[in-house]
């Protein structure tokens, strides 16, 4: 895995470079946003980090003009620009928004949904399978060891996020984010709630566990081999 | 030299310039009447000089040149002291009576008398080289003039007198309200920000601006005041969990056991994320107050945002034995989906986390008066009738709640979240519990 970190700031780039080599990333770093350009023109990469906020060329600029240039590798964005307005335009060309200060496992969680390596499933599938569980996205059912199990609207979009990132860690704020539209912290356990709801009705009397607690990280579900 | 304070005022240049423009209309004034007047006077004495010179020629076609010298004499004899003044001129040039010295062609014109004042003249050729001259001295026209200019003095001179006393009487007592408002400006200015100018009573247009100024210095007041509230607010909320931060750092520091060392430090993570997310919130008041972009704002149909809060808080009410009733009737405003969200989620944690387990939180939202409207309503314990609008504020947050989670800026963001859609936020007690409706 190759990423191309462009962040100007010296401390956050040595955090994040360490994170990513503890985990046998390869990982680029550029200090502004014309070697920012240059690198990620010269050389292909997996995901990208950028800063928004750069001295000379930002990064908002930056990733414009990669993106304008047919450039699709999967980038997100790391700022401190948390405006109204920001992160609905950021995301008009990352594929993610993170706002700092952050902690390195959500970085890592969202680098890695964005990867997505190996025998993923896709957004455009119909079903999501994981272990007996089968999620039908068209008919809007949840299948368990063939037998039905009924989830309320908020629960089928839980479950499908965790399935369509299954192996994958997803936090708690990518849940707060992409399956209730939060981009604040609730100062109530409602993801916590929720998940334990999802779990009563689709682990609760089957043979194994399929949604996991990562501590510290947030849930992942996989086929519990 | 210094010029005295009074004579730089406002008041009295004021006054000076209407005394000017006074002075300038009565100059004016006095000039056309004098002018016009003089006119006048010249007009009678040629008409007089006219007349007599017709009459005089009227005899000499009658009777000749010696009838003619005859009727001078005759007139200068009778009238000693008339003001008309005769000269026959002889072809030899010798002058005759009054020995002017004719022009050399008939008609007006003007001359000096020896005395220096104006003489008007008409000469008449006669037959045989004979020239007849009738003249006026203008001295009556200029002891008019002369009288003009006295009784013009005698009256504007006084006045002059009466506007530039007038002038420091009125600059004086304008300094002394501008000396007054001064000293309470210095001395708000100091820092005794309770001060307020003081009103003559009159209604005056000063009155007016003392008004308008002190209800800006109440605004100001009120917000140094608010500004205090919030910083020794923020001071305190971020100074505890900073403070239970460090103590966990020290336990780590003075060696616990891997296991506890973990435990701690992920406590102190835990308590700095509450900090940052109190600056967050602080950042997102700032920009909201601040007004700002709207470009991402479209059309949010309240009724189904309320099913969605309602969706997403089911469980954790129900875990709480807390019962969430929702009454849904069609509205929808422009407006910022996410900031709603926030805004409504923030309304149903408040009341979730202020109050005991197990009570009935409803959601309301519909359309009344042409103005739409979202409403959240406990029946739990309220707040006190003293605080109610306080709770809005930064950073305010009852005493019996400090214990809670949270940074206090939940109502502040949700009542900030409001006024950024140019809604109201009102906080009302019911007979058991808070209702908080935001109409926009």
């Amino acid at each position: 895995m190759r990423i191309l970190l462009v962040e100007d700031d010296r401390e956050t780039a040595d955090y994040i470079i360490r994170g990513f080599r503890e985990t046998g990333a390869v990982i680029d770093h550029a200090a502004d946003g014309q070697a920012g350009l240059m690198l990620a023109t010269d050389a292909s990469y997996d995901a990208m980090i950028i800063d928004r906020m750069l001295p000379g060329l930002d990064g908002f600029k930056l990733l414009s003009m990669l993106r304008a240039g047919g450039n699709r590798t999967p980038a997100i964005f790391l700022t401190a620009v948390s405006g109204i307005d920001d992160r609905v335009n950021g995301l008009a060309i990352a594929n993610d928004y993170l706002v700092k200060p952050f902690a390195f496992a959500e970085l890592r969680a969202r680098v890695g949904v964005m990867l997505r390596p190996g025998p993923a499933t896709h957004t455009e599938d119909a079903t999501y399978q994981v272990a007996d569980l089968v999620l039908d996205r068209l008919k809007r059912t949840v299948k368990r060891a063939g037998k039905p199990i009924s989830v309320q609207p908020t629960e089928f979009r839980l479950l499908e996020y965790l399935m369509q990132h299954k192996g994958h860690v997803v936090t708690r704020t990518m849940l707060l984010e992409n399956v209730w539209d939060f981009n604040f912290d609730p100062k109530t356990n409602i993801v916590e709630t929720h998940v334990s709801r999802l779990r009563s009705k689709i682990d609760r009397g089957f043979g194994s566990e399929l949604i996991h607690t990562v501590r510290g990280s947030g849930y992942m579900i996989d086929d519990g081999a | 030299m210094t010029v005295p304070r009074y004579l730089r005022t406002a008041g009295f240049r004021m006054t000076a310039l209407a005394a000017a423009l006074f002075l300038l209309s009565m100059s004016a004034v006095a000039a056309f009447f004098y002018l016009s007047v003089r006119e006048d006077m010249e007009g009678q004495l040629r008409s007089q000089i006219s007349i007599e010179t017709r009459q005089l020629l009227g005899d000499y076609a009658d009777d000749g040149l010696d009838e003619l010298r005859h009727d001078i004499s005759e007139r200068l004899e009778r009238n000693p002291g008339t003001r008309l003044r005769y000269t026959l001129k002889s072809p030899a040039g010798m002058a005759l009576f009054d020995r002017l010295s004719l022009p050399d062609e008939p008609g007006w014109s003007r001359m000096k008398s020896g005395s220096g004042t104006d003489i008007i003249l008409l000469t008449t050729e006669l037959d045989q080289g004979y020239w007849l001259g009738v003249a006026a001295d203008t001295e009556t026209i200029g002891d008019m003039a002369a009288a003009l200019r006295h009784g013009f003095l005698v009256v504007v001179m006084p006045m002059i007198a009466l506007a530039i006393f007038a002038g420091a009487v009125l600059s004086h007592r304008f300094l002394a309200r501008v000396e007054r408002l001064k000293r309470t400006a210095d001395l708000i200015g100091k820092g005794t920000l309770s001060a307020r100018l003081d009103p003559s009573g009159s209604g005056d247009d000063f009155d007016g601006l003392i008004d308008t100024i002190n209800r800006m210095l109440d605004r100001i007041e009120e917000l140094v005041h608010d500004l205090r509230h919030v910083s020794a607010n923020i001071a305190h909320d971020l100074r505890s969990p900073l403070g239970r931060v460090r103590q966990r750092l020290e336990a780590i520091v003075a060696g616990q056991g891997a296991a506890d060392m973990q435990e701690t430090a992920n406590e102190a993570i835990v308590l700095l994320d509450d900090t940052l997310e109190t600056f967050s919130a602080i950042l997102q008041i700032a920009e909201l107050e601040a007004g700002g972009a709207r470009a991402t704002d479209t059309e949010v149909d309240l009724a189904s945002l309320l099913d969605e809060i309602a969706q997403i808080y089911e469980p954790v009410a129900a875990e709480r034995a807390d019962e969430l009733v929702l009454r849904r009737q069609p509205a929808s405003v422009y407006g910022n989906k996410a900031l709603l969200t926030q805004m409504l989620a923030n309304l149903v944690e408040n009341a979730i986390r202020h109050n005991a387990n197990g009570i009935q939180i409803s959601l309301e939202c519909g359309t009344e008066g042409g103005r739409g409207f979202v409403r959240v309503a406990d029946n739990g314990s309220g707040i006190p009738d003293s605080e109610l609008a306080a709770v809005l504020k930064p950073f305010r947050r009852l005493d019996t709640s400090r214990s809670t989670r949270g940074n206090g800026l939940g109502l502040s963001l949700a009542s900030s979240i409001a006024s950024y859609h140019r809604a109201r936020l009102d906080l009302k007690n019911l007979p058991i519990g808070l209702e908080v409706t935001v109409w926009f």
